[in-house]
C-alpha cells in the first residue's frame, strides 16, 4: 500500500467497515459454476447437439441431421417403451413412498416407545440401499426364479400356494421389477421421511390427543400435511431416480420377456450400444430428461412455498 | 513404510535382484521388465492371464513370461476388460478411431465385424503362412479376413451350442425337432421341467436360436449386409423356427419360464438340481458339468448335436474370441500376432477351449475325449454370426420377438413384422 | 359436577420416582395454580391429569369418576400447550373447530360456534389465517379458543404465557383471568412464575422435588408460608433471610440477634410460638414491604443500591450483615451511601427452623 492511499483509506468514512462485504458474488460462485458446467451442462449440451446429427458409434464424423430425431420419435416400440417407462415409474414411486412412509411411522413409533432393535431396522433397510442396482437385479432374479428350486416360489409351494410366473409372464415382470426397486428405494424415502417425522412437533400429536384424535385423523390431519414437503422433494427426486433406472432391469429381466420391461433409459442404452446409435441415444435421452423436467416441475408446484400464509 | 518390510527390500536389493526381477515380470498391469525400451498395450478379458482360477493364471503367467524372454526389449501393457461386453467393445472402437485404443486386443468374434467395417484393424498377413490360413475352420477363415484376403485377426477359440441331455432320461440323442418335442414331454411326464434355453434378453436366446433358422438355411442378410431375415423365403423358414420355439412353450415341452433365461448358469442349475434333463448350452458347459455335479450324476450327460427339422438338416452358433492389431506399428503388429499364437495354441489347450485350426485337434491330448468328436463334429456344421455392425439390432429384434411369442404376447407373423420394422430403421440410421 | 381430585397420583420413570403421591382437590370451577421451580414435577402432573403421560399408581377423577385408564380423549379435559400446538396447514377457524368434528353439529351450527368463540376472544378478523400468519398473543387466544369450544370439564395450561414478552403476558395474564370470571370452568394452571400464580389463582399449589410444599389460597401462602422454600419461592423481590439466634432477655423478653449484633425484640403477639426456641439458631425473614424508612429510634443502615420503580422503590441496605431489600412507597427516595433509620414490621417476620427449613409457629 503506497503512503498516499493509506490516509485517505483512514479518513474515509466507515461506510463498510464491519458490516458484510461488498455484494459482488460472482468470484465466489465461479468455481462451482465452472465445475457444474464441466460435469452436468456440457454433457447436455453435447447430447443435445449429437441429437442434431447423425453421428454413430463407428462413425465419428457427425454432420447435421433431423433424421435421428425423426427416427426415433416415430420408431413404432417407442410407445410401448413410454407406457412401460410410466407403470414403472408410477408403480416404484408409489411404492416407495408408501412404503417408506409405513417405515419411517414403524420406527418413529418404535422409537417413542423405547422398543429395542429400531437401529438395526433402520439399519437393515438401509443396506438394501447400497446394494448396487445390478447386484439388486440379480438378487431379485434369484428369488423369483420360476425354476422348481426359486427361492419365492418354492416357498408358496411349501404354504401351498400355486408358482407364480414372476419374469416369464409379460404382466408380471412389469410388477416384479417394480418390487425389486420399491425394495431397493424404499430405504431412500424412510430415512429423508423419517428425519422429517421427527422434526414434527410432538406437542401436535399431544394437542390431537387432548381433542380424542384417532390414528388415522393424527395422520391425515398432522402428519401428512406436516410431511407434504418431504414426499413431493422425495417424489420428485424418486421419478428423477426411478425414470433413470436401466440397471435393476438389465439384470433382472433385461428388458424383457419380448419387451415388457423395456424402460425409456433402457431403450436409449440398448440403441446406442446395440445399435452404436449416438445419434438416436442422444434423442431418447433428451427425452428423458424432459419428460423428468416436466414431472418434476409438475411435482414441485405443489411444494408449500414459505413465508406465505 | 514397516519395519519387515524395509528389511526385505534391503535384502532383495543386496542379494535378491535376479529373484525381484524374476517377480515382477508380471504385474496386474504389466507382463515384461518396466523399463524395457518398447512397450505394447493389450487389452484382454479376465478369464486367462488374470484368471481367478490360480491354475490358469499361473500357466499364463509362465507363457507370458517365456514370450517376453523370447522378445527382449519388450513389455506388454496390459489392460483388464470390463465384464460389461457391448459396452466394452463399442467404447473400445471409439478410442480407436480417435486413437486413443490398445496396440492389440482382444475382440468378440460377433463384435469383429464392427471392426472390420470401422476400418481399424491391421493386416497380420505376413505373420501366417497359407498351410496356417487353410487351417483355420472355413467359418472361421471367413471371419477374419476382409475382401481382399487380408488376415484381420486371429480367431484364437471357437464355441458352439449343443442339446445336453441325462441319458438316464432320454437315453437316445434327439436328432429332429420333433424328437426333441416328444423326448421333452416324456420327461415333464416323469416330472421334469422339460427342455430348457435361453428365452430372456440376453445375446444367447439370439443366438441359441439362430441355429434352428440356419439349419433350413435361412439367412440373416444377404451378400451386401442387408437384413434379409423377414423377406423372400428367409421369412418362413423364420417363422418356422420361431413357430419350433412356440410350440415347444405351448405343448409344455418346454417350461414358459424359458422367457425368463438369461444365462446359462441357470440351466447349469436346473442339472445340478436334477429338475431338466435336456438343455441346450454350450460346448463349454460339459466341463462345467463335471466340475459342479456329483462324478456319478456328471457321467449321465451326455452332448449331442442340435436337433434340425430334419436329421440331415443341422447346424449350430458359433462364437469364441479374435485377438487383433488397431496399432498402424508393424513392429506392434508382429507383436500382436505373436501374442496370438501364444493363446491360438498352449493357451486353447491349457483351458480345453475349442481351437480353430483343425490340426490342433491332433496335436494336443486335451482333445483325446469323447466330447471333442461331438463338438468336432457339430463344428462341420457351424454357423458364425454374420460380419455386420446390424447385427447386434438383430439379435436385439430376435431376443424381443421371441420372448413375446413365448409368453403370448404376439403372435409369430406379427412380432417377425415389428422386427423387421425395427431393424430395417436401425439400419438407415448406419 | 366437575370436581378434579388427585389421590395420591405418583409417576415414576423406570425406578426413578419424581412424584411422590399428590393429593390436590381442584372444586368445580375453582381456578388452581401449580407453581414451582422447573423439574418439580407440576408438569409431570398436569399431563398426568390429561393422560398425556401415564399414572404410576394413585386415582384420578374428574367428575367424580376414575379416568386413570382413558385416553386423553376419553377425558374430557382440553389444553393449552406451552407453544401453543396450533395445527399449521388449518385456518384459525379450522383450529377452533377441529375439537368439534365428533359432535354431529351442522356447518352453520359449527361456524357459529367458532365465531361465539372467536367474539369472547376477539379474534374474529383471524379466523381465515394460518397460525403462521399470527404473533405469539393471537396464537394464544386461538389455542384457548380450541380448548373452550369444546366445553370440557377441565382446562389444563402448561405455562401458556412464558413464550410470550413481558407486556403481553401480563395482558394475557388479566385475560384469562376475566375469561375465567365469565365462563367458569375448574381449570388447572402450571407455571414456574410466582407473580402469574399469585396474581391468577384462587389456589396456590406450590410444589418442590415432586411434592406439594404448600397449598392454600394466595394471601395464606404468602403471608403464612410453611417452609423456608415457599418463603422464599413466594414473592417478588424475595423475601429477606437472615441468620439469627433466639435470645431469652434478662427481662424476660425475647431478642431476635442479628449477625452484625443488631437485637431485635420479638413483639408479643409472636412471642408464643416460638418460646421454646429461645437460645437456638433460627433464619430470620421480612418482607422487602415491612421494612420501611422513617426517622426513630430503630436500627440505622447504609444505603448500597436504590432501584426505582415508579410507584415503588427498592432500596438494597446493609442491615443484618447481609444486604436486605426494602419495598419503599411514597415519594421519599434515598440516596446510594445515606445512613437510614430503618422501622422493621416484626408483627409480619417470618422465622425458620434452619434444622427443618420449616416456619416456626407455622401449621
Amino acid at each position: 500500500m503506497t503512503a498516499t492511499s493509506a490516509p485517505r483509506r483512514a479518513a474515509a468514512p466507515p461506510a463498510t467497515g464491519g458490516g458484510p462485504a461488498p455484494a459482488r458474488p460472482l468470484p465466489w460462485l465461479l468455481p462451482v459454476l465452472f465445475f457444474i458446467g464441466l460435469f452436468y451442462l456440457w454433457p447436455i449440451i453435447d447430447a443435445l447437439r449429437l441429437a442434431f446429427t447423425d453421428a454413430s458409434l463407428l462413425d465419428r464424423e457427425a454432420n447435421f441431421s433431423l433424421d435421428a430425431i425423426g427416427a426415433m420419435l416415430g420408431s413404432a416400440a417407442l410407445g410401448t417403451v413410454l407406457r412401460n417407462t410410466a407403470v414403472f415409474t408410477l408403480g416404484s414411486v408409489f411404492g416407495q413412498l408408501l412404503l417408506g412412509l409405513a417405515i419411517a411411522l414403524l420406527v418413529v413409533r418404535g422409537e417413542r416407545n423405547n422398543l429395542r432393535g429400531m437401529l438395526v431396522l433402520r439399519t437393515l433397510v438401509l443396506a438394501a440401499w447400497v446394494i448396487p442396482g445390478i447386484a439388486n437385479g440379480v438378487i431379485w432374479q434369484m428369488l423369483f426364479s420360476e425354476a422348481p428350486f426359486g427361492a419365492i416360489n418354492s416357498t408358496l409351494r411349501l404354504v401351498g400356494i400355486p408358482p407364480v410366473a414372476w419374469l416369464s409372464n409379460p404382466d408380471n415382470a412389469m410388477m416384479s421389477a417394480i418390487i425389486a426397486t420399491v425394495w431397493q428405494g424404499t430405504a431412500y424415502s424412510m430415512i429423508l421421511l423419517y428425519a422429517a417425522l421427527r422434526s414434527i412437533d410432538d406437542t401436535l400429536y399431544e394437542a390431537a390427543a387432548v381433542d380424542a384424535a384417532t390414528p388415522w385423523e393424527r395422520l391425515w390431519f398432522i402428519t401428512l400435511p406436516e410431511l407434504r414437503g418431504a414426499l413431493l422433494v422425495n417424489a420428485i427426486l424418486i421419478v428423477i431416480m426411478t425414470l433413470n433406472t436401466f440397471d435393476v432391469i438389465i439384470s433382472l429381466t433385461g428388458g424383457g420377456p419380448g419387451r415388457a420391461t423395456e424402460v425409456l433409459a433402457l431403450y436409449a442404452y440398448n440403441t446406442v450400444f446395440y445399435n452404436f446409435d449416438l445419434a438416436g441415444g442422444s434423442v431418447l435421452s433428451i427425452l428423458l430428461m424432459a419428460i423428468s423436467l416436466t414431472l418434476a416441475a409438475i411435482v414441485a408446484m405443489f411444494l408449500p412455498r414459505s413465508g406465505r400464509p | 513404510m514397516n519395519r519387515p518390510l524395509i528389511v526385505s527390500a534391503l535384502a532383495l536389493a543386496i542379494g535378491g535382484a535376479p529373484a525381484l526381477a524374476q517377480e515382477d515380470m508380471v504385474t496386474r498391469d504389466r507382463v515384461g521388465p518396466a523399463d524395457a525400451e518398447n512397450a505394447l498395450t493389450f487389452r484382454l478379458t479376465a478369464y486367462d492371464l488374470y484368471s481367478s482360477d490360480e491354475a490358469t493364471a499361473t500357466a499364463f503367467e509362465e507363457l507370458f513370461i517365456d514370450f517376453i524372454e523370447d522378445n527382449p526389449g519388450w513389455r506388454i501393457d496390459t489392460q483388464l476388460q470390463t465384464g460389461n461386453l457391448n459396452q466394452e467393445q463399442a467404447r473400445m472402437i471409439e478410442q480407436a478411431q480417435a486413437g486413443r485404443g490398445p496396440d492389440c486386443a482382444m475382440v468378440d468374434s460377433s463384435q469383429l465385424a464392427t471392426y472390420k467395417a470401422a476400418g481399424v484393424l491391421s493386416p497380420m498377413n505376413e505373420y501366417f503362412t497359407e498351410d496356417e490360413v487353410a487351417d483355420f475352420f472355413p467359418y472361421v477363415r471367413d471371419g477374419i479376413t476382409d475382401d481382399a484376403g487380408n488376415i484381420l485377426a486371429v480367431w484364437w477359440f471357437t464355441d458352439l451350442r449343443v442339446l445336453y441331455r441325462n441319458t438316464e432320461v432320454v437315453p437316445e440323442a434327439p436328432q429332429t425337432w420333433e424328437e426333441l418335442k416328444t423326448a421333452a414331454l416324456e420327461t415333464v411326464d416323469e416330472g421334469y421341467e422339460g427342455v430348457l434355453f435361453n428365452g430372456g434378453r440376453t445375446e444367447g436366446t439370439a443366438f441359441d436360436w439362430l441355429a434352428n433358422f440356419w439349419a433350413q438355411g435361412g439367412q440373416l442378410v444377404n451378400e451386401a449386409g442387408e437384413p434379409v431375415f423377414y423377406e423372400g423365403e428367409n421369412r418362413e423358414l423364420f417363422l418356422e423356427a420361431v413357430r419350433y420355439y412356440e410350440d415347444l412353450v405351448e405343448s409344455g415341452a418346454a417350461p414358459a419360464r424359458v422367457t425368463s433365461i438369461t444365462t446359462y448358469d441357470d440351466m447349469l442349475a436346473a442339472a445340478a438340481a436334477g429338475t431338466t434333463a435336456l438343455f441346450v448350452g454350450g460346448n463349454w458347459m460339459y466341463a462345467q458339468i463335471q466340475s459342479t455335479l456329483p462324478e456319478e450324476e456328471a457321467a449321465k450327460w451326455e452332448a449331442s448335436e442340435l436337433p434340425g427339422p430334419t436329421a440331415d438338416q443341422r447346424a449350430t452358433g458359433t462364437g469364441g474370441w479374435t485377438i487383433a492389431a488397431l496399432t498402424d506399428d508393424p513392429e506392434k503388429v508382429r507383436m500382436c500376432a505373436a501374442i496370438a499364437k501364444l493363446y491360438l495354441g498352449p493357451g486353447n489347450a491349457f483351458q480345453a477351449l475349442l481351437p480353430t485350426q483343425a490340426s490342433l485337434y491332433e496335436e494336443y491330448d486335451t482333445y483325446a475325449g469323447p466330447e471333442f468328436e461331438v463338438f468336432s463334429a457339430a463344428l462341420e456344421n457351424g454357423q458364425a454370426r454374420p460380419g455386420v455392425a446390424i447385427y447386434p439390432e438383430i439379435s436385439n429384434q430376435i431376443q424381443i420377438l421371441l420372448g413375446e411369442v413365448m409368453s403370448g404376447a404376439a403372435e409369430p407373423e406379427e412380432a417377425l413384422d415389428a422386427a423387421a420394422e425395427a431393424v430395417e430403421a436401425a439400419y438407415a440410421r448406419q | 359436577m366437575s370436581e378434579l381430585v388427585l389421590d395420591g397420583i405418583s409417576k415414576s420413570f423406570g425406578d426413578t420416582e419424581v412424584v411422590h403421591g399428590i393429593d390436590l382437590t381442584v372444586a368445580e370451577n375453582e381456578f388452581v395454580v401449580l407453581v414451582g421451580p422447573s423439574g418439580c414435577g407440576k408438569s409431570t402432573t398436569l399431563r398426568m391429569v390429561a393422560g398425556l403421560e401415564a399414572i404410576s399408581s394413585g386415582e384420578l377423577r374428574i367428575g367424580g369418576e376414575r379416568v386413570n385408564d382413558r385416553s386423553p380423549g376419553e377425558r374430557d379435559v382440553a389444553m393449552v400447550f406451552q407453544n401453543y400446538a396450533l395445527y399449521p396447514h388449518m385456518s384459525v377457524a379450522q383450529n377452533i373447530a377441529f375439537g368439534l368434528r365428533r359432535r354431529k353439529l351442522s356447518r352453520a351450527e359449527r361456524d357459529a360456534a367458532v365465531l361465539e368463540v372467536a367474539k369472547l376472544l376477539e379474534i374474529e378478523p383471524l379466523l381465515d389465517r394460518r397460525p403462521r400468519a399470527l404473533s405469539g398473543g393471537q396464537r394464544q387466544r386461538v389455542a384457548m379458543g380450541r380448548a373452550i369450544i369444546r366445553d370440557p370439564q377441565v382446562f389444563l395450561f402448561d405455562e401458556p404465557l412464558s413464550n410470550l414478552d413481558a407486556r403481553l403476558r401480563l395482558q394475557m395474564r388479566l385475560e384469562i383471568k376475566r375469561l375465567h370470571a365469565r365462563k367458569p370452568v375448574t381449570t388447572l394452571y402450571v407455571t414456574h412464575d410466582q407473580t402469574e400464580a399469585m396474581t391468577m389463582a384462587d389456589r396456590v399449589v406450590v410444589m418442590n422435588e415432586g411434592r406439594i410444599e404448600q397449598a392454600g389460597p394466595p394471601m395464606e401462602i404468602y403471608r403464612n408460608p410453611r417452609t423456608r422454600f415457599v418463603a422464599e419461592f413466594i414473592g417478588a423481590p424475595a423475601v429477606n433471610l437472615f441468620d439469627a439466634r433466639l435470645t431469652g432477655g434478662s427481662d424476660d423478653g425475647l431478642w431476635i440477634e442479628l449477625a452484625d449484633g443488631t437485637r431485635l425484640s420479638v413483639p408479643a403477639s409472636r412471642r408464643a410460638g416460638c418460646e421454646s426456641y429461645a437460645g437456638q439458631p433460627v433464619v430470620f425473614g421480612l418482607r422487602p414491604e415491612d421494612i420501611v424508612i422513617e426517622a426513630g429510634d430503630g436500627p440505622v443502615a447504609p444505603v448500597q443500591m436504590v432501584e426505582t420503580m415508579g410507584a415503588e422503590t427498592l432500596a438494597y441496605l446493609g442491615f443484618g450483615g447481609t444486604e436486605a431489600c426494602a419495598r419503599l412507597t411514597g415519594d421519599s427516595v434515598p440516596s446510594r451511601g445515606d445512613q437510614v433509620h430503618l422501622r422493621l414490621g416484626l408483627e409480619r417476620m417470618i422465622l425458620i427452623d434452619p434444622t427443618t427449613d420449616r416456619v416456626i409457629g407455622a401449621a
